[in-house]
């Protein structure tokens, strides 16, 4: 006989008693199986009557074994899961991670910026000579503007770059306007304070197109665009002023990020940050290329004084000592 | 320039315009204020008169005052040398706060000597002025009418803001008051005040009694001369209060008058001592000044001996207590591009605030100084005689006319501008401007104080500053579309990929300077750029020459680090170096040194140090793949046994090493791994596919026992030559050595096997294993393990 099976189904503990118990009862061997293959040896009404016994043993075991391995296997799941908790709160950022440079962070939004305006980018060689760095920019020999650059000689009468301004003169003698170009890159003057490092970056913007098409409007437009894309909605002031190379000249001065024009540390109390310097390409630098019946805008921008009032950095040195304290929190 | 509200307001009517708007305007026309604060005498200093005045008994240095102050006579124990009776003073009462921080001082009743003291007569500077004289400072008239016991704070002259502006370097013209009241006259079109004109006394020797002045040969300098004879001639406070604001007061009273006289007018003064030139000679001596050439072909004042070099070296040098006495009075102009061009480059005794005015243009019109001097004498030196007349050598100067046009104006500026708008701005500022009702043109010439307006961006910018920038309208630019495409573009996305590929892996970028130390570069082996290429003047002489690669200053940003306390450093840089001919290329460089990880929960907190194979992998998951070959002149920083090429396809990219033992030891720093590549070299853009097996893949690894000398390198070679197309790949997947190998290492080496047309068969591959069997047991020596 088969005995109580349900009995023992509401006996089993894991979902493999429940699997041996299926064998044992179903399998080949199984015990309700042997009773099924027992039918053929009765015949007539009795082997019928006992056929639809054992048919309604078999559905009722199934069922019950069914239910009861799911019930089992639920909870084995559950005690698995809760076996395999972690505590998820344990994971700290791990800090062998890298940081980009901010300095660099900061060129590459410049450039981004301006490469989505259809500008170019042109570079040109650190070590430049007098022409390209002063003379065609109508930076004279004696023109009081030498003395604003303290500049870093070679023997062979070469010099390291003081501005970026130079690769303006390289892309307009190597091609022929319209010219739309950004130039980016480290420039070098002699100075070493709390304030000045003797390398730092600029990026400077040119664009060149016919005779009365460049004007300082347009210049006034793209500028304030561009103030607004690096630093949030700031307001943006054009004061006059003076550089050889562009004329007229603006100075260009942001609202303080910090104090919001209020006047703070900063800002020395003034409530507006300088930030660029800008102005209609002289008549002279066109000259000195070569080029006839033109007109162009020209800026150019400190890289480290945006990467130090959108970073919040104060020591401008801490950028080429490599301290990790400062960098690391660029990562 | 630093100069006060009230003292624009002698010049030019700016009663109605608030301090904002003159803020605005003078940053606006391109004179940028650098700060802007009010005087700041504090609360509770008070005029007083020093009524009495008598030695302290007990101290020599000490006087006892009685000091009116109107609501009382206080007794003042006062230190400073010129107090004395009958002078007004600014008195600090009890309980008054003067300075602030660390130079607070709070005014308390005090006994000195045994004597009281109630208050402190003070000196400019212990009320927030600058220093004017040694002592206590003297309140005279010429800061306004004052009643004694009136706070000083509350004085006309005190209440008052101080203006600091920056000049750009072309507007010598601004470097004066006069210059600054013109600028705002123009800007905000409103008059300036006029001086009244200056006559001679009648009955005054003519100065021709008492010098004579002559030129020799070419000169471009004019020159204008004026005797005067002084009795005991003072500066008033208010006077050299507003010079000691600029830093330009001198120690003799006659000396500051010519800086005031230049500070307000802008033409370069200077005074020479008649006694001295006369002393000696008998009573009829005329000294006969004479202006010529010197060695340098500068114009120079010489009388015998020479005195002065004309907008190079005057400074004014009377001795510091001169004030009695003949002067002679010298006003000069030399063109800022003859002087600049002439000083260039050459090593002279230059006086640098003679130099810096002359250079930017000092003001041409000689007699606006002159007569401003004999004022000055005229009213507070009474007793002082003013010779009559003038010496004058006078160049002509002349000035360019230019012709401009409205259109052009427009262009530059972006709208149009109204011709008479244009005209009445010019004519604001001193220029000349001739026009015919219906032209275009307009002849202008400006002023003979405006050298730089040469052309019509020039005439623009005047235009533009007058207008002021923010009444411009913004416009975008519609321009022709123009190439972009260039080497500089794709190698900032290169480099851009290339940083942040490099910081995911755990490397910070750094950036270095451009220079190196020449002595250490060669301490270390590395030959620095050719001698006569080099730095001519180098900042500092750790920084003397062009850095020839990145490793240096990475190890000294390591080093700097480790000693921070680091003991894991992991940076990288692109950046330019040069060749021994100091040409450029940019390189990439990284440096790994210490563990090679942080400790944290993964760990454990049990690090390793890196190792030279994972500090390869880091670069390779970077870069890409490379293979890495012997080095047969390994660098002398790096480890002769750890160091190698890096090898892509077939060329030589760059160098991989550990660095020298010896360095790291000197430096005490951790196992420090370099890898420097050639920026150029680097692959960048576009991947190929290429055909791939659809077939199973297979792996099979080959153990040998195999002689310690043989490089992996040999063997991967003689196995490529095999050009067996089934392998796919091999790689070394292990090596150890054990006491019974000897010279021997155990290898075991990888193959992925793949066909490309059919599923490889076991003998195959067992064809395949024996072939590299015995081109390893042919070549090397090995055997099977």
């Amino acid at each position: 006989m088969i005995g109580d099976i349900s009995k023992e189904i509401e006996c089993l503990k894991t979902s493999v008693e429940a699997e041996e118990l299926r064998v044992k009862v179903f399998g080949k061997k199984g015990s309700l199986t042997q009773e099924f293959s027992k039918l053929k040896d009765l015949a007539g009404e009795e082997k019928k009557v006992r056929a639809k016994e054992l048919n309604e043993l078999k559905e009722r075991y199934t069922n019950e074994l069914y239910l009861k391995t799911e019930i089992l296997k639920t909870k084995e799941l559950q005690e698995r899961l809760l076996r395999e908790e972690i505590d998820v709160t344990l994971f700290s950022p791990l800090t062998s991670k890298g940081a980009i440079h901010p300095v660099n962070a900061t060129m590459d939004r410049i450039i981004e910026y301006f490469i989505s305006l259809n500008f170019g980018v042109e570079s040109g060689p650190l070590v430049e000579d007098e022409f390209h760095n002063f003379e065609a920019l109508n930076i004279q020999p004696h023109h009081p503007a030498r003395d604003m650059q303290d500049t870093f000689y070679f023997k062979d009468g070469k010099l390291l770059r003081t501005h970026t301004s130079p690769v303006q003169i390289r892309t307009m003698k190597n091609s022929k306007p319209p010219i739309r170009i950004i130039s980016p890159g480290a420039v070098f003057r002699r100075d070493y304070d709390l304030t000045h490092t003797p390398m730092f970056h600029q990026v400077e913007g040119l664009v060149v197109d016919e005779i009365g098409k460049v004007s300082f409007s347009n210049l006034k437009y793209i500028l304030e665009d561009f103030l607004t894309y690096m630093f949030g909605e700031v307001d943006v002031r054009f004061r006059t002023s003076f550089f050889p190379f562009t004329e007229p000249s603006a100075e260009v001065d942001i609202s303080c990020i910090f104090c919001k024009g209020s006047g703070c540390r900063v800002c020395k109390k003034t409530g507006w940050l300088e930030v660029l310097g800008c102005g209609i390409v002289d008549k002279n630098v066109f000259d000195a290329v070569g080029y006839k019946n033109v007109s162009g805008y020209a800026f150019g921008l400190g890289v480290e004084r945006f990467a130090m009032l959108i970073h919040n950095v104060n020591d401008l040195r801490s950028f080429f000592e490599t301290d990790t304290r400062m960098l690391e929190q660029f990562r | 320039m630093i100069f006060s509200r009230g003292l624009i307001n002698e010049y030019v009517d700016i009663d109605k315009i608030s301090t904002q708007d003159i803020y605005k305007k003078l940053n606006s026309i391109g004179l940028e204020v650098d700060s802007l604060q009010k005087y700041s005498v504090p609360k509770g200093v008070v005029i007083g008169k020093v009524l009495e005045c008598k030695k302290h008994p007990d101290a020599d240095k000490l006087s006892i005052c009685k000091v009116d102050i109107k609501s009382k006579v206080l007794n003042i124990v006062c230190g400073a040398k010129n107090v004395r009776e009958g002078i007004f003073v600014p008195v600090a009462k009890i309980g008054t706060i003067l300075g602030e921080n660390e130079k607070r001082l709070e005014i308390k009743r005090s006994e000195l000597r045994g004597v009281e003291s109630e208050g402190m007569i003070c000196s400019s500077t212990e009320i927030g002025l600058p220093k004017i004289d040694d002592g206590i400072m003297h309140i005279d008239e010429s800061i306004g009418t004052f009643e004694i016991g009136q706070e000083l704070s509350e004085i006309a002259f005190f209440d008052d803001y101080i203006f600091e502006i920056d000049l750009t370097p072309n507007r010598g013209d601004c470097l004066n008051i006069q210059g600054i009241a013109r600028e705002l006259s123009a800007s905000f079109d409103i008059s300036l005040k006029s001086g009244e004109k200056l006559e001679d006394e009648d009955n005054v020797l003519g100065i021709g009694r008492l010098i004579q002045v002559s030129y020799e040969g070419k000169s471009d300098s004019s020159m204008l001369y004026k005797v005067v004879k002084l009795n005991d001639f003072k500066l008033p406070l208010k006077y050299k209060l507003r010079l000691a604001y600029s830093d330009s007061l001198e120690k003799n009273e006659l000396d500051s008058l010519l800086e005031y006289c230049t500070f307000i007018t802008g033409v370069a003064m200077k005074s020479y001592d008649y006694d001295i030139l006369v002393e000696g000679k008998s009573e009829d001596f005329k000294p006969l000044l004479t202006i010529k050439r010197d060695k340098d072909l500068l114009d120079s004042v010489y009388c015998d001996e020479k005195l002065s070099v004309v907008g190079v070296n005057h400074t004014n040098n009377l001795e510091d207590s001169k004030n009695s006495g003949t002067f002679i009075i010298e006003a000069s102009y030399i063109p800022p591009d003859i002087v600049s061009k002439k000083v260039m480059g050459k090593e002279l005794k230059k006086d640098h605030k003679s130099f810096y005015r002359s250079s930017r243009g000092s003001n041409p019109k000689l007699v606006d100084g002159i007569d401003l001097l004999c004022k000055f004498i005229g009213t507070y030196s009474k007793e002082s005689v003013i010779y009559s007349g003038t010496h004058e050598i006078t160049q002509n100067y002349k000035a360019t006319p230019l012709s401009i046009d409205v259109e052009t104006i427009s262009n530059i500026i972006g709208h149009k501008i109204q011709k008479s708008q244009i005209v009445t701005i010019l004519k604001n500022l001193s220029f000349r401007v001739d026009v015919s009702p219906d032209e275009q043109f307009i002849a202008i010439t400006p002023p003979p104080f405006r050298h730089d307006i040469e052309n019509i961006q020039d005439v623009t910018e005047e235009i533009v500053r007058i207008i002021g920038i923010d009444n411009i309208k913004s416009e975008p630019l519609c321009m022709h579309e123009c190439k972009k495409s260039n080497k500089t573009m794709e190698n900032f996305f290169k480099k851009r990929e290339l940083r942040y590929r490099s910081s995911a892996v755990g490397f910070s970028e750094t950036i270095h300077y451009l220079f190196d130390h020449r002595e250490k570069m060669e301490k270390y082996g590395i030959e620095p750029i050719d001698k006569n290429l080099e730095i001519l003047n180098p900042i500092t002489n750790e920084l003397n020459t062009l850095r020839r690669n990145l490793a240096l200053n990475l190890i000294v940003s390591v080093e700097r680090n480790k000693n921070l306390g680091k003991k894991r450093c992991a940076f990288f840089e692109i950046g330019s170096v040069y060749d021994t001919n100091r040409e450029e290329k940019e390189s990439l460089a990284y440096i790994f040194s210490g563990q090679k990880e942080e400790e944290n929960l993964l760990n454990g907190g049990k690090v390793k140090e890196i190792t030279f194979f994972e500090f390869c992998e880091k670069i390779s998951s970077i870069i890409g793949d490379f293979e890495i070959a012997t080095l047969k002149n390994p660098p002398k920083i790096a480890h002769p046994y750890q160091a190698g090429e890096l090898i892509l396809n077939g060329e030589n990219i760059g160098l991989v090493y550990k660095l020298h033992p010896n360095i790291q030891n000197e430096l005490d720093i951790f196992d420090t791994f370099i890898c420097e590549i050639d920026f150029e070299k680097i692959p960048y853009g576009i991947k190929k596919a290429s055909v791939f097996s659809k077939y199973q893949p297979l792996q099979r690894d080959l153990s040998v026992v195999i002689s310690k000398d043989i490089k992996f390198s040999e063997i991967r070679r003689a196995i490529n030559s095999l050009n067996i197309s089934e392998i796919n790949s091999f790689y070394p997947l292990d090596t150890f050595t054990t006491k019974e190998l000897g010279e021997k290492i155990s290898l075991t080496i990888r193959f992925n096997m793949q066909s490309l047309d059919r599923t490889l068969e076991e003998n195959s591959i067992n064809d395949m294993t024996d072939k590299i069997l015995k081109l390893l047991e042919d070549n090397f020596e090995a055997s099977l393990r």
